[in-house]
């Protein structure tokens, strides 16, 4: 038990969400198999009881196909309604006047007619029934009763299962593939509902996490803010006071209320930034985006294991790039890759040197440049007659945790 | 000589900046207004070399003014912002805008931006460039959002489905799949998080 705490603990929600997705559709396809497996027996029943009728197996044979495809359409329905709330659904008489419940109806009434059994017949139809979303509570009071009407018909029809002389009996085989039809399906729906409610319950846990995280924060920015008015009041209050007498210490004191201003805005910009952060792949989606809407044309190719890339190296680079390109203007092209080679990531951001667009114009690259180098890597810049281009490389791993 | 409008609805940050840009010697202040509206109709009226607009502004938006301005005359249009969200940035630069500076910025950085942007060149400030960059990406399809969209004032699905010409099954099944995604119970929750994270 413990052992299995630990394992599903650090499971990411991204495995947690397909986790769900696959146990939806191992629902929807064991209630599928249960159906043609059902469907199957009795076949088999139709085709080694003595008269055979081949009439009858042909008919058997093209209500079934008629059956299963309305039952998946319902089923697909169904999961679909399972998401949205009940305004959104199809109305009621909406949901049962629909044609795969009208063409399931007259299937389930088609295969029983052709077994000649009232039993088929009715446990189909309550079937195709319960694979229509009914109002709360309503389908289970529904297959109680259908389930009892399902016994006492075995019950009547069960000397007609017998097979000739040689002995052997579908009684017990229909006991399971018949009578209990209704009661698998909508017990299955009921485990699917379940799912989807745990998964809705899952993404509100992480909702509610986030809303924490900002509360604290907004807490501390309380903090931050309140320290930095009262300095500022004080200094502006001292100000006023000597502004007549000492024009020049007034001056001094202005000026230190405007540098804590600029400590304030320093600290609340670090304390968002702590708070924001995306993966390396959409920080270059953005880029080229944004790229895009400045009128360049945007090539984009990032390796699809590029969320493993160390962000907060590569992130600056791409942030000081793309800022370069985007103020000097000009320019037609951009071209953004991240790859991976061997032990390192390579970031390679070019553009065209035309009228003053220049990538490395900024003195921020520099600093990138040095801080690139702590890490154990390397920036190179190439300037050619078309082309200026940057190449970052780092080792795979490295973090620039040290370096800050 | 600079000819500079100034538009911004809180009147304490407008007459401060307009007063700080007059000691330039290069700045001239030719207009204040206090609206979007307003500073289209004194851009037509006084051709200004270069319009500094408040993004949030009652009525037309700081992004939409400098379109409506750039259609009719050759000014050049800087926005100015408290707070950029992501799509803001994006927005403002298919404008046309030639300029994005944060508010936070001293009266004598922004007449150099001024300067800068009324000799030919573009300023986007760094900050707002790093706030769009880190901005999270939607994950829903064009067409997803595109039925958000069409129903964030509470239109019914028949509603929706009728205004984007799509069946009421295929909606459905988009609004499945958004909320899906965003772990969310209804479709209201789900056009409230879109608009606050500028996806629509």
């Amino acid at each position: 038990m413990s052992e299995l705490e630990t394992r599903a603990a650090p499971a990411a929600p991204a495995a947690l969400a397909r986790n769900v997705t696959a146990t939806s559709w191992y629902i929807a396809v064991s209630v599928v198999i249960f159906l043609i497996a059902a469907i199957g027996v009795w076949g088999l029943w139709l085709v080694v009881r003595p008269p055979r009728s081949t009439v009858a197996v042909i008919v058997f044979a093209a209500a079934s196909v008629l059956l299963l495809l309305s039952a998946v359409v319902l089923l697909a329905r169904y999961r679909v309604d399972g998401d949205v709330d009940d305004a959104e659904r199809p109305a009621r008489w909406r949901r049962f006047s629909s044609w795969p419940v009208v063409v399931g109806i007259l299937g389930s009434l088609a295969l029983g007619a052709a077994s000649m059994s009232v039993l088929l017949g009715a446990a189909l139809l309550a079937t195709i029934l319960c694979l229509v979303r009914w109002g709360p509570g309503l389908r289970w009071r529904g297959v109680v009763l259908a389930e009892l009407l399902l016994v006492v018909l075995w019950f009547l029809e069960r000397s007609r299962y017998d097979i000739g002389e040689q002995g052997g009996s579908f009684a017990p085989l229909f006991a399971v593939f018949g009578v209990s039809l209704p009661a698998m399906i909508a017990l299955s729906l009921w485990s699917w509902d379940v799912v989807l409610e745990l998964n809705r319950a899952r993404a509100t846990e992480a909702r509610l996490a986030a809303t924490q995280e900002r509360l604290r924060l907004a807490g501390e920015l309380h903090d931050l803010q309140g320290h930095h008015l009262q300095v500022i009041a004080l200094q502006l209050e001292l100000a006023e006071r000597m502004i007549a007498r000492h024009p020049d210490a007034a001056a001094d004191r202005i000026r230190l209320a405007r540098a804590s201003v600029d400590e304030a805005r320093t600290g609340t910009r670090e304390l968002a930034g702590r708070f924001r952060g995306v993966p390396l792949p959409d920080e270059l989606a953005n880029a080229a985006d944004l790229l895009r809407a400045a009128g360049l044309r945007v090539a984009l190719d990032v390796t699809a294991e590029a969320t493993d890339a160390p962000a907060d190296v590569l992130g600056p680079v791409v942030r000081e790039c793309t800022t370069n390109v985007l103020k000097h203007g000009g320019g037609g092209w951009a071209e953004l890759s991240l790859h991976r080679d061997g032990r390192f990531w390579r970031l390679v951001v070019a553009n065209d040197p035309g009228a003053g667009s220049s990538l490395g114009a900024g003195a921020g690259l520099e600093g990138i440049a040095h801080r690139v180098g702590v890490g154990g890597g390397d920036l190179r810049t190439q300037r050619g007659d078309d082309r200026f281009e940057i190449t970052v490389e780092v080792p795979v791993g490295a973090t620039a945790g040290r370096v800050r | 000589m600079i000819r500079v409008l100034i538009a911004d609805d809180e009147d304490m940050i407008r007459s401060a900046l307009a007063a700080l840009l007059r000691l330039e010697d290069d700045l001239e202040v030719i207009a204040e207004c206090r609206d979007g509206e307003s500073a289209v109709e004194q851009a037509l009226a006084l051709r200004p070399d270069v319009c500094l607009l408040d993004l949030e502004m009652p009525g037309i938006d700081g992004v939409e003014a400098a379109a409506r301005i750039r259609q009719r005359v050759p000014a050049r249009c800087v926005v100015v912002t408290r707070h950029a969200r992501p799509g803001v940035l994006r927005r403002a630069l298919s404008a046309g805008v030639d300029g994005f500076v944060p508010k936070s910025r001293r009266a004598d950085d922004v007449a150099a931006v001024i300067r800068e942007v009324a000799a030919g060149r573009r300023y986007v400030d760094p900050e707002i460039a790093a706030d769009a960059l880190s901005d999270e990406r939607s994950p829903l399809t064009d067409r997803e959002l595109d039925v958000l969209r069409a129903g964030a004032r509470g239109e019914t699905v028949a509603q929706i489905a009728a205004s984007l010409h799509l069946s009421a099954g295929t909606v459905r099944n988009h609004v499945s799949s958004v909320l899906g995604k965003l772990g969310l119970a209804t479709r209201q929750q789900a056009a409230i998080l879109a608009r606050e994270r500028g996806w629509i």
